[in-house]
């Protein structure tokens, strides 16, 4: 019977009914618990990177499409191209340090979705994506002056996704495929290098660049595969037919000064995403995604296009992000991410016509905030990645490397009885990657890529995922249009 | 059938023994899950709170100070994993009905109402009031916490709760009425 005084004798009778009330539990939930169990047991440490969502991808891609979109839109210099001597590739995204910048937000999701015992990498995500499962490739030709970029992004059924990025550019940014015309039309590979050729400064003609990608890897990470899989709170594939994100990020470049050195700052970035799962009521949900990007800012030393010598040009931006989550894929969480990027700069080395070494580094320090369950994510990651280009024109060959260090701090709160607990935890890992990119300008508006890669990580924490192999080939059509 | 002792089974759920988290769950499952629909909006809700329940026992299970206050713990953790459920709807605080409630009946007949239902039935009548007063019902009723601690708990005014109590209460009452009622018309036409 009730302790309390205050309480009537027919609602100290309910209390002794309600209390005692049994209900018997679905014969599925053991199983369910179980599998769970086994999954968190795997391992309880967890690395936080971009990646780990492109391992979602194949379990949940609407998942993974909020991903790229969050990675996009956390700073315009996450995909964009800023190389001076490369503005077209789009593919050497992901063996720099770029991606491992914009991290916040993918904490919070994966602590959401994804089993803490997964470990990521936090560079390379686009290497993370299990077989099979067609993957997102970025144009990032938007490093052009007095220009702006709309992109937008389809998600096909069966999980196939495709981009598909319309960028107005100035004819004279836009170099190496429109160089690549003209070393055709002269035969020669090596005279057709996009950096010494005279531009055609005075032309202001705008036009259209679109490249889709269609992605097929395979790889060694079944056991992340399985780990996933497991685990419950992972939105299966199932649970997500038919949505239609919608993506546009729309952004300008303003030049303060034609000459040399210029700064560029970016307009504030919006974004949203919006999906329904249908067939699923249990599961029907709204996903918005806004998060306005401060400022960015870049200085640059030398003229990329200035002719004749070497060349040697820093790159340093600053940027700020700060976005909230009403995220309501399984309708129970709010969340509020915020990072800030404390160091970020690039450094290219042109030394002849031909050959181009850059080095990218990277310092990235986020923070995120997860008021539902109280995580708070700390984490820095330290990148240097390298490419060599061994050879340009119509025929392209790159060479990419890329060594990251990741360092995550995790600590979380939670109220298990009267008290509130909290859990800490240090995890660490090295990766490296490797990747051979051949590219061929087909038709004058239409150059084929093929990338093999060769990805290992190295994880600290755990033992059994102690050195993760990927081995991949990504292949790409880049249409130009002049 | 499961032989361990309450004290095997807290050892071997610290060690992450399969036979010993089985144990458990056959054990309490079924207490466990008589909490959960009742905190939650459907059966549907009630699994997921169920399940999470379970998995926050197993993973903190080494906390237990006392192996006597197993079931008690169990219990507390369960509620907690609904009480944090309900925060993230923040349902509670979507309003209070502003329908005029009469607690006109005799203490008496709620006795008797009460005393004829069975458990099942009471949760159906408690599954009828609105979710902001059925929560503050559990929790004050039935957990005993005190308006204080279901403010806290809840992230709402002290004055919220008790309105909220007393709405629910009232709504309760006036579906106690509507059983004498139905009762009396019964003996009436002797159907």
């Amino acid at each position: 019977m009730s302790k309390r005084q205050d309480h009537k004798p027919w609602e100290a009778l309910v209390k002794e009914k309600l209390q005692g009330l049994e209900v018997t539990p679905e014969a599925t939930a053991w199983t369910n618990i179980a599998g769970q169990l086994s999954s968190h047991t795997l391992a309880t440490s967890i690395s936080s990177s971009v990646g780990i969502l492109y391992q979602a991808a194949t379990l949940s891609t609407t998942l993974a499409i909020c991903t790229f979109l969050t990675l996009y839109m956390s700073s315009p210099t996450l995909f964009s191209s800023k190389t001076i001597s490369d503005k077209d590739t789009t593919i050497t995204q992901g063996y720099t340090s770029k991606q491992s910048n914009r991290l916040p937000y993918f904490d919070s999701l994966i602590a959401k979705y994804l089993p803490s015992s997964i470990p990521t990498t936090t560079e390379d995500t686009s290497t993370q994506l299990p077989s099979n499962t067609p993957k997102i490739y970025i144009d990032d030709s938007t490093e052009k002056k007095d220009a702006y970029s709309i992109t937008s992004k389809i998600r096909l059924p069966e999980a196939s996704e495709m981009m598909v990025k319309p960028n107005v550019l100035e004819k004279t940014q836009d170099t190496l495929s429109q160089k690549n015309l003209i070393s055709d039309k002269k035969n020669t590979l090596l005279s057709s290098s996009p950096f010494y050729e005279e531009p055609s400064l005075e032309e202001d003609t705008k036009g259209y660049n679109h490249q889709v990608f269609v992605d097929s890897l395979s790889e060694e990470n079944d056991l992340l595969k399985k780990t996933a899989l497991q685990h419950p709170s992972v939105i299966t594939t199932d649970n997500l037919l038919p949505s239609f994100p919608i993506h546009f990020t729309p952004y300008a470049l303003i030049p303060l000064s034609e000459a040399s050195p210029y700064v560029v700052l970016d307009s504030l970035q919006h974004d949203s995403d919006a999906f329904a799962k249908i067939f699923q009521p249990a599961l029907w949900g709204f996903d918005f995604f806004a998060a306005p990007t401060a400022y960015r800012a870049e200085y640059q030393l030398d003229d990329p296009l200035a002719e004749g010598g070497e060349q040697l040009a820093v790159l340093s931006s600053w940027g700020s992000t700060i976005g909230v989550r009403v995220d309501k894929i399984t309708g129970k969480r709010v969340s509020l991410s915020g990072s800030a990027e404390v160091g970020h700069f690039r450094t290219e080395y042109n030394s002849e016509q031909t050959t181009v070494i850059q080095i990218d580094s990277a310092q990235f320090n986020s923070i995120t905030l997860n008021y539902n369950n109280q995580l708070r994510v700390m984490q820095i990651s330290l990148t240097m990645g390298g490419a060599y280009h061994l050879l340009q024109g119509t025929h392209q060959v790159k060479v990419y490397g890329g060594l990251g260090y990741h360092l995550s701090h995790w600590r979380e709160q939670e109220q298990i009885t009267e008290a509130i607990t909290s859990e800490s935890s240090h995890h660490s890992h090295f990766s490296g990657s490797f990747a051979l990119e051949v590219s061929r300008q087909l038709l004058p508006h239409i150059r084929l890529y093929a990338v093999p890669y060769y990805r290992r990580s190295f994880y600290t924490f755990s033992p059994e995922l102690a050195a993760l192999r990927e081995l991949g080939l990504r292949v790409g059509v880049g249409i130009n249009y002049f | 059938m499961n032989y361990m002792t309450n004290a095997e089974i807290i050892k071997g759920c610290r060690h992450h023994r399969p036979e010993a988290q089985k144990a458990l769950y056959d054990t309490y499952a079924h207490r466990l899950m008589g909490i959960c629909v009742r905190y939650a909006r459907d059966r549907e809700e009630a699994k997921d709170i169920f399940q999470e329940a379970f998995m926050k026992i197993f993973k903190h299970i080494h906390q237990i100070r006392k192996i006597q206050s197993l079931e008690g713990w169990l219990k507390r953790v369960t509620i907690n994993v609904a009480i944090t459920y309900c925060n993230k709807h923040k349902v509670w605080q979507q309003f209070i009905s502003d329908e005029h409630l009469d607690d006109q009946g005799e203490v008496k007949d709620y006795l008797r109402v009460v005393n004829s239902l069975t458990s099942e039935d009471l949760l159906m009548l408690l599954e009828q009031l609105p979710y902001n007063y059925r929560t503050v019902f559990n929790l004050y009723v039935i957990e005993e916490y005190t308006h204080k601690e279901i403010a806290q708990a809840l992230s709402i005014s002290v004055s919220n709760s008790k309105m909220l109590l007393m709405r629910a209460k009232q709504k309760l009452m006036q579906l106690f009425n509507q059983i004498i009622e139905n009762d009396r018309y019964e003996q009436k036409t002797g159907s």
